[in-house]
C-alpha cells in the first residue's frame, strides 16, 4: 500500500508538470513574428464565470484590433504557481510587454524584478498587485481596473440609504485570502453607517450553492436578532442567499446587495430577489491597449487608471437589460 | 453467581459498543450537535414552514445538505473496499450538473436532463471501470485523471459560463429533488437514503457484497473461488459514477446553477473522509455502508457547526480537519485499549509491590 501511495504521488507530480508544461506551451514560436507586430503576453485568469469571461475576451479583442499579438496563457483554478511560470517564461520569450491579471496579491515580486531586468513593461489589470521590492516596482507602469473598494463603499452606502434607523444582518465573503475580498471588505468599513450591525461575516467561496446553505444557517441562528440585508461580495453568493431568503418565507424583507453585475443578477434585481447590483466593469480591454501602446510609444502611462461602473436598482437594471447592450 | 454472569455479559456488551466504530461516530455527530445547541438554544428546534411545505431549521438544512455526501460516500465505499479510490467524483458532480442546467436552459425536458446527465456519470464511471478493470490501470491515476479532464468537460458544456436555469420554466421536478420535502422530510435526503438503503440490500443481502470484499482482499484468489473480478471492479466504478451524477443533480438543482469551477469541489476527499469515518479500511477487504452514511452526514454536521460557530473564514478549513482527526482518534482501537493498558499496567506494579512486601 506505501508503495502505491508513493507511485501514486510521484504520479500526481508528474501529472501536474505535464499539465504545467501544456499550459505555457503553445504559441511560444510564434512570438516576435512578422513585420515588428508586438508580442503582449497577457497572464491570465482563465475561465471563471461571467465577468471573467467577459473581461478576457474583450481585452484578446481590444488587443488584436490595436494590432498586437497577444499571447493568452490562463491558469487554473485559481493556481498562482500556473501564472508565475507563465509571466516568467513571457519573461524568457523577451515578449514586448505583459499584462498580468493575478489571482493573487502577493507572491509576484522575483517575477517583476526579472521582468524589470529584462526591462518589458508590466500592466496589472483586475486585481491589483503588492510589491515590497523596490526593484520589482519598477516593472510595473499602470494598473487598469475597476475599483473593489469603490464597489464596497458604495454596498454600505446602499444600505445605509435602506435603512435610515439601523438594521441586522451578514456578510458573504469570497475565500480569504484573495485581495477582492479584502479590498471589497476593506470599501464597505470605510463607509459602513455606525448604526448598521453585521452579525457575521462567512465565506461562502464565490459559490451559490454554497452561499444558500450559509445564508440558510445564518438566518436561523440570528432568528431572534431579525436580519434585515445581505451583502454579498460577488454575484453569484448573492443569488444563493436569495434563494435561502426565498425559502424562509422572508423574501422582500432581506435586501440583498452585491458586486459584480452579471446578466443573472441584473435579471435577480428585477425581478425583487436583489435589492442593488454594483457593477464590477470588465470592459476595459480598449483602456488596457492604449496604455500598452503608449508606453510601447515612449509615452508615459497614468500609473492608475480607474474604470468607471455602473450600480443597479430594479429600474436601472431593467433599462439596461432591455437595451441590450451589455456584453455579460 | 447469576448477578455476576450477567455483569459479565453487560460488560461485554458495552465493550462490543466501546469497540465498534458506528457507536464513536454516533456519539461524534450527537457531540456535535449538543456543541451547536449549547451555542445556538434554537438549533433543536424544528418549525413549519409554510412556504416550502416542510420542516425548517438547522438540522433540516444540515440533512440537506447530507443528500449529495450521501451519494458519493456511498460510491467512494464500494469502490475503496475494492482496495481501489475514485478521485473523480465531483469532477463527475460538476459534469452532470452542468449537462441537466445546459440542457434545461436550451428547452429540453427535465426528465431528459436528469436522465442525460445520469447516463454521463454511468459513462465516467463505465469509462474508469473499464480503465481499472481491464486495462488494469491503478485506480488512483485512472481516477485522478477522469477529475481533471471531467472540470475541463463540464466548462466545454456550459462554454466555461456558470449556467443558470432557475428562470427556465419546466425544471420543477428537478429543483423540487433538491429543495423539496416528503411528509416534511426534505425530499433529496430521502431519496438518497432509499438509494443507499437499497444499495445496501443489494450489497448484503446478495453475496455481491462479500464478492467486493474479496476482490478488495485478494483479486487472483477470489477469481480462482469462481468471481470475476474484472466485473466486480467495473461495477463499483460505474454505480460510483451514477451515484456522483445524482449528487451533482443535488448540489446544482438546489440552487438550479451549475458553477463549473465550484460545484463539487473538493469533495472526493469529503466522501473519502466519510468513509473513512465509517470504519471502512482504505486497504479494502470490508466496508459498511451505514457507517459511510453516518460518516456523509458527520460531515455535513461539520459544515453546519463552522457556520453555527462562526469560525472565522480563514479558519474553517482547520478546524475542519481538526475535528475529523479527533473523530478518527476517538475511533482508533489504540485509545480504546488505553483504559483497559493503564488498569492491567497498575495492577501488574500492585502485584509487584506485594511480592516485594
Amino acid at each position: 500500500m506505501k508503495k502505491a501511495i508513493k507511485s501514486g504521488l510521484a504520479a500526481v507530480v508528474a501529472a501536474s508538470t505535464l499539465v504545467g508544461l501544456a499550459a505555457c506551451g503553445g504559441s511560444a514560436g510564434d512570438s516576435k513574428s512578422d513585420s515588428g507586430q508586438k508580442t503582449v503576453g497577457f497572464v491570465a485568469v482563465g475561465p471563471e464565470g461571467g465577468f471573467r469571461t467577459a473581461n478576457e475576451n474583450d481585452i484578446k479583442q481590444a488587443f488584436k484590433d490595436a494590432g498586437f499579438n497577444l499571447v493568452y496563457s490562463p491558469t487554473q483554478n485559481n493556481d498562482q504557481q500556473k501564472q508565475i511560470q507563465a509571466f516568467n517564461k513571457f519573461v524568457n520569450d523577451e515578449v514586448d510587454a505583459i499584462i498580468l491579471s493575478s489571482t493573487e496579491d502577493k507572491g509576484w515580486d522575483d517575477s517583476l524584478k526579472k521582468a524589470a531586468e529584462a526591462e518589458i513593461p508590466v500592466f496589472t489589470v483586475d486585481r491589483n498587485v503588492e510589491v515590497k521590492d523596490a526593484e520589482a516596482k519598477k516593472a510595473i507602469v499602470s494598473h487598469i481596473g475597476p475599483s473593489n473598494e469603490w464597489a464596497g463603499e458604495q454596498a454600505a452606502e446602499r444600505i445605509a440609504k435602506d435603512f435610515p434607523n439601523g438594521a441586522n444582518g451578514f456578510i458573504l465573503e469570497g475565500p480569504a485570502g484573495l485581495s477582492v475580498v479584502k479590498d471589497r471588505g476593506t470599501g464597505w468599513d470605510n463607509k459602513v453607517a455606525s448604526n448598521i450591525k453585521v452579525l457575521e461575516s462567512q465565506s461562502a467561496n464565490w459559490s451559490t450553492d454554497e452561499a444558500k446553505t450559509v445564508t440558510a444557517g445564518l438566518l436561523d441562528k440570528y432568528k431572534s436578532q431579525n436580519p434585515q440585508f445581505i451583502f454579498a461580495q460577488n454575484d453569484e453568493m448573492g443569488i444563493g442567499a436569495a434563494q435561502a431568503v426565498d425559502a424562509a418565507g422572508l423574501k422582500g424583507k432581506v435586501k440583498i446587495v452585491t458586486i459584480d453585475g452579471t446578466e443573472a443578477a441584473l435579471k435577480a434585481v428585477v425581478a425583487g430577489d436583489l435589492d442593488y447590483v454594483i457593477e464590477y466593469n470588465p470592459i476595459f480591454g480598449k483602456e488596457t491597449a492604449q496604455a500598452v501602446k503608449d508606453k510601447l510609444d515612449g509615452k508615459t502611462p497614468e500609473a492608475d487608471i480607474q474604470i468607471e461602473s455602473k450600480t443597479f436598482d430594479a429600474a436601472a437594471a431593467k433599462k439596461a437589460l432591455d437595451s441590450g447592450e451589455r456584453k455579460y | 453467581m447469576a448477578a455476576a454472569e450477567k455483569k459479565d455479559d453487560k460488560n461485554n456488551v458495552v465493550a462490543k459498543l466501546l469497540g465498534n466504530n458506528l457507536t464513536w461516530s454516533v456519539v461524534a455527530l450527537i457531540a456535535l450537535i449538543i456543541i451547536c445547541t449549547i451555542v445556538d438554544h434554537q438549533f433543536l428546534s424544528l418549525t413549519w414552514n409554510k412556504n416550502t411545505g416542510g420542516l425548517a431549521g438547522p438540522l433540516i438544512t444540515m440533512l440537506q445538505e447530507s443528500a449529495r455526501y450521501l451519494m458519493i460516500a456511498t460510491g467512494m465505499t464500494l469502490v475503496i473496499s475494492t482496495a481501489g479510490i475514485d478521485l473523480s467524483v465531483g469532477s463527475v458532480m460538476a459534469v452532470a450538473g452542468a449537462t441537466a442546467m445546459q440542457l434545461l436552459t436550451n428547452g429540453a425536458n427535465v426528465w431528459v436532463a436528469i436522465l442525460v446527465a445520469l447516463l454521463i456519470g454511468l459513462v465516467i464511471g463505465s469509462i474508469n471501470g473499464v480503465l481499472v478493470s481491464i486495462l488494469g490501470l491503478q485506480p488512483f491515476i485512472t481516477t485522478l485523471i477522469m477529475m481533471l479532464a471531467g472540470r475541463g468537460i463540464a466548462k466545454v458544456i456550459t462554454s466555461g459560463e456558470n449556467t443558470d436555469a432557475s428562470q427556465v420554466a419546466g425544471g420543477e421536478p428537478l429543483r423540487w429533488m433538491a429543495n423539496g420535502f416528503i411528509l416534511g422530510i426534505p425530499a433529496n435526503f430521502v431519496i438518497a437514503l432509499v438509494i443507499v438503503l437499497a444499495v445496501g440490500a443489494v450489497a448484503r443481502k446478495t453475496a455481491m457484497g462479500m464478492m467486493i470484499e474479496s476482490v478488495g482482499i485478494n483479486q487472483e484468489a477470489s477469481r480462482m473461488t469462481g468471481i470475476n473480478p474484472r466485473k466486480i471492479l467495473f461495477l463499483v466504478y460505474a454505480i460510483s459514477g451514477v451515484l456522483a451524477a445524482i449528487a451533482g443533480l443535488f448540489a446544482t438543482a438546489s440552487v438550479m446553477r451549475v458553477d463549473v469551477v465550484k460545484t463539487g469541489q473538493d469533495l472526493e476527499m469529503y466522501a473519502i473522509l466519510a468513509v473513512v469515518i465509517g470504519g471502512t479500511s482504505l486497504l479494502g477487504g470490508k466496508f459498511s455502508l451505514a457507517g459511510s452514511a453516518l460518516g456523509a452526514v458527520i460531515i455535513a454536521m461539520i459544515r453546519k457547526t463552522i457556520i453555527t460557530l462562526g469560525v472565522d473564514s480563514a479558519a474553517t478549513p482547520a478546524f475542519f480537519a481538526a475535528v475529523v482527526i479527533i473523530i478518527c482518534v476517538m475511533q482508533a482501537p489504540k485509545v480504546h485499549n488505553l483504559s483497559a493498558e493503564l488498569k492491567r499496567k497498575r495492577a501488574l506494579k500492585d502485584s509487584q509491590k506485594a511480592v516485594a512486601a
